[in-house]
């Protein structure tokens, strides 16, 4: 009798180990949420946006619970999480990366031995961020269209519903699959970027991600050389903002036109869709290739370049003055702008204390002083006029000033990054400011130097008045003392112009 | 029989030997630094550069101010040389043409003062972190840089302008 209840026991007990895995789903089935299946490498993102921070990737065919669905985001959380709340979600997916549980299909090519759900790959926050470039992985055909979230996934998931993605293990190892997959991973750098760039997902970007294409992308546009140093602005108007600037002979794809302007693509761009565009130029300087070759051709014989002479018109669209020292010397902009939201605080001249200003003692015994100074020194010193803190329109971009100091082979290289626009809407005949901070490693100084803010003032003065041009060194600060301060008349003469080499003094 | 003195009394007598002698104590482990700030802009390359900066804006401004001044000697000479009604004309021209000389003159005086005291600023700052530097390495409590500020100061004894100096050149390119 006891040996049976002994033995009824160690039953009991194998049973019990047996079923305890199941029991916690048999016994309490968790309500919320709905299950969902990877479809793909499915990133995970810190918010439900396409810039955040990706925090998690899921393995093609991993089984997820997903709740609190908005705008084609769902918080994805653990299968066996109970506690239905945002905090204890992993992040947030796309739903449409996210497959019904109930209809998974079974893989076109075999799935790992266990079925077990895939483990999902969790990313360091700080290592991993948008705009981090996956690695290429050979022979994969998956969603090639920007801004979809699921990234190239394992050569294992061929979607079936994308047929004509269902590349055979031949076609996945070759080398046009492997361009294939290139473009759609720089299609989702892209997009990252994008979204980064404009901190937040455009209508239009919203689109084209419903709109994701399930065909191969087809070449769109069509491929147009620039003929002149062109600008590329970020609306159809020449007023508007100045992005980038185009060398002549620079191939670009082009699509939409009109007004007078065409959107402008990369070249291996395959998203039709104007959001992805880089700017939009003017038709009339985008020759198409045959057009350009022959006038180069025509140019060579008389002047040995392509030609450069631009009508009026083309002036304003022209990033690149040359100055009337000379082309040698001259310097060309281009680079690409990048909007902040995040403006510097207006600055305002502190109070100056005893500590700050021992001056009161000292003072910079310039050289000889000349007469008409000497004459102007007789004068009243008056007070630096304090600024007052105003409303002031801030614009980040980046620019980059190259041109040639002797020869094109012998080229300098002057990039810049403007901190700072400030517009006193209080006193409409006060200069326009804008600060400016030079990307250089060795500053232009002297003759050189009067060049690059005269190229700058051309770039952003933008019709406004007199302009004031503060030039900044690398490293330095909007509020730091300025390495050259240029004051522009609306005419573009430069009426002031200091610079202060003692700012090269000081190490780094 | 000796009388026995109570613990409390004892403690406060301690305290108030304690009170007196640690204000001693403190005020002789303190150091006192003084900085002539024109020896700093006078001795180092960093002024210099800075002075020679100041200078190239002064001819700057001056040769505004000389174009400006032979404009107004020209029309001067203009108007003394005109008669009648152009000659009216020609002073009222030479009238506004002094005003704006002036207001020039006014400008590059106010623009040279500021500049002066911008690159005078920024120097001291430099000096101001080596300042920072030797006080802590140094133990100094107080460094002067303006003698007005206090009523007396023995410069030789408490001059560490030489190290300053020294400090700033190594510091500087």
């Amino acid at each position: 009798m006891r040996r049976c209840l002994l033995t009824i026991l160690a039953c009991a007990l194998c049973a019990f180990l047996c079923t305890y895995p199941v029991l916690p789903a048999w016994a309490g089935q968790i309500a919320w949420g709905k299950l969902r299946v990877a479809s793909g490498v499915v990133i995970v993102r810190e918010s439900p946006k396409l810039n955040a921070l990706k925090v998690r990737t899921l393995k093609n065919g991993q089984l997820v619970r997903i709740d609190f669905e908005a705008d084609g985001w769902a918080a994805v959380f653990d299968p066996a999480q109970k506690k239905r709340s945002e905090s204890a979600a992993w992040g947030y997916a796309r739903v449409e990366n996210l497959r019904l549980a109930g209809a998974l299909d079974l893989p076109r090519t075999p799935m790992t031995s266990s079925h077990a759900p895939l483990e999902s790959i969790e990313v360091s926050k700080s290592a991993q961020v948008e705009g981090s470039k996956p690695k290429p992985k050979k022979g994969i055909a998956s969603h090639a269209a920007r801004g979809n979230e699921t990234e190239p996934s394992t050569p294992a998931i061929a979607e079936p519903d994308h047929s004509l993605h269902t590349a055979s293990a031949e076609q996945k190892e070759s080398p046009a699959a492997v361009k294939q997959h290139e473009k759609s991973v720089k299609g989702i750098i892209n997009a990252g970027k994008d979204a980064a760039k404009f901190g937040k997902v455009t209508p239009a970007g919203k689109k084209a991600e419903k709109m994701r294409p399930m065909h191969p992308p087809k070449p769109f546009g069509e491929i147009r050389v620039a003929d002149r140093d062109l600008a590329v602005r970020s609306q159809r108007t020449k007023e508007s903002d100045f992005i980038t600037v185009l060398r002549p002979g620079q191939r670009v794809r082009v699509d939409f036109l009109g007004d007078g302007f065409y959107a402008v693509f990369d070249v291996d761009e395959t998203v039709r869709d104007e959001s992805h565009a880089r700017g939009y130029s003017r038709d009339k300087f985008l020759l198409t290739e045959k057009d350009y070759a022959e006038a180069v051709k025509d140019a060579v014989p008389s002047q040995g370049t392509p030609k450069k002479s631009e009508s009026d018109t083309a002036k304003s669209e022209k990033a690149v003055t040359p100055d009337a020292q000379g082309a040698k010397n001259s310097y060309a902009t281009h680079g690409k702008v990048a909007r902040s939201t995040e403006a510097p605080a207006a600055q305002t001249e502190k109070p100056v204390s005893r500590r700050q200003l021992p001056a009161a003692n000292a003072t910079l015994h310039a050289e000889p002083a000349p007469a008409a100074v000497s004459e102007s020194v007789k004068a009243t010193p008056v007070a630096p006029v304090m600024k007052k803190p105003k409303e002031h329109e801030a614009v980040e971009a980046k620019h980059e000033a190259a041109g040639s100091k002797k020869s094109a082979s012998d080229g300098v290289v002057v990039a810049y990054t403007v901190l700072e626009r400030r517009a006193d809407p209080l006193r409409p005949f006060a200069p326009l400011v804008v600060c400016v901070r030079l990307d250089a490693d060795q500053p232009p100084t002297g003759d050189a130097l009067r060049r690059v803010v005269r190229e700058i003032w051309s770039a952003e003065h933008q019709g406004a008045g007199e302009m004031q041009l503060e030039v900044f060194l690398p490293g330095a600060e909007s509020n730091s003392l300025a390495y050259a301060v240029a004051r522009f008349a609306k005419d573009g003469r430069l009426r002031d112009f200091l610079w202060r080499e003692s700012l090269l003094r000081i190490k780094k | 029989m000796t009388a026995r003195i109570p613990f409390s009394s004892i403690s406060l007598v301690v305290v108030l030997v304690a009170s007196l002698c640690l204000p001693a104590l403190a005020s002789a482990e303190q150091k006192i630094g003084y900085v002539n700030p024109q020896r700093i802009v006078n001795e180092t390359r960093l002024g210099q550069t800075a002075k020679a900066d100041l200078a190239r804006y002064m001819a700057e401004k001056d040769r505004a101010a000389k174009q400006s001044a032979a404009q107004l000697t020209a029309l001067r000479k203009e108007a003394d040389a005109a008669t009648g009604a152009d000659r009216t004309r020609r002073e009222e021209q030479l009238r506004r043409k002094t005003e704006q000389h002036e207001a020039l003159l006014a400008e590059n005086n106010r623009d040279i003062r500021a500049e002066e005291t911008r690159l005078l600023r920024f120097v001291m700052r430099q000096a101001d972190a080596v300042l920072e530097s030797i006080g802590k390495k140094g133990g100094y409590s107080l460094i002067l840089i303006d003698p007005n500020v206090v009523g007396y100061v023995d410069k030789a004894s408490v001059d560490i302008t030489d190290r300053v100096v020294r400090e700033l050149e190594t510091r500087s390119k």
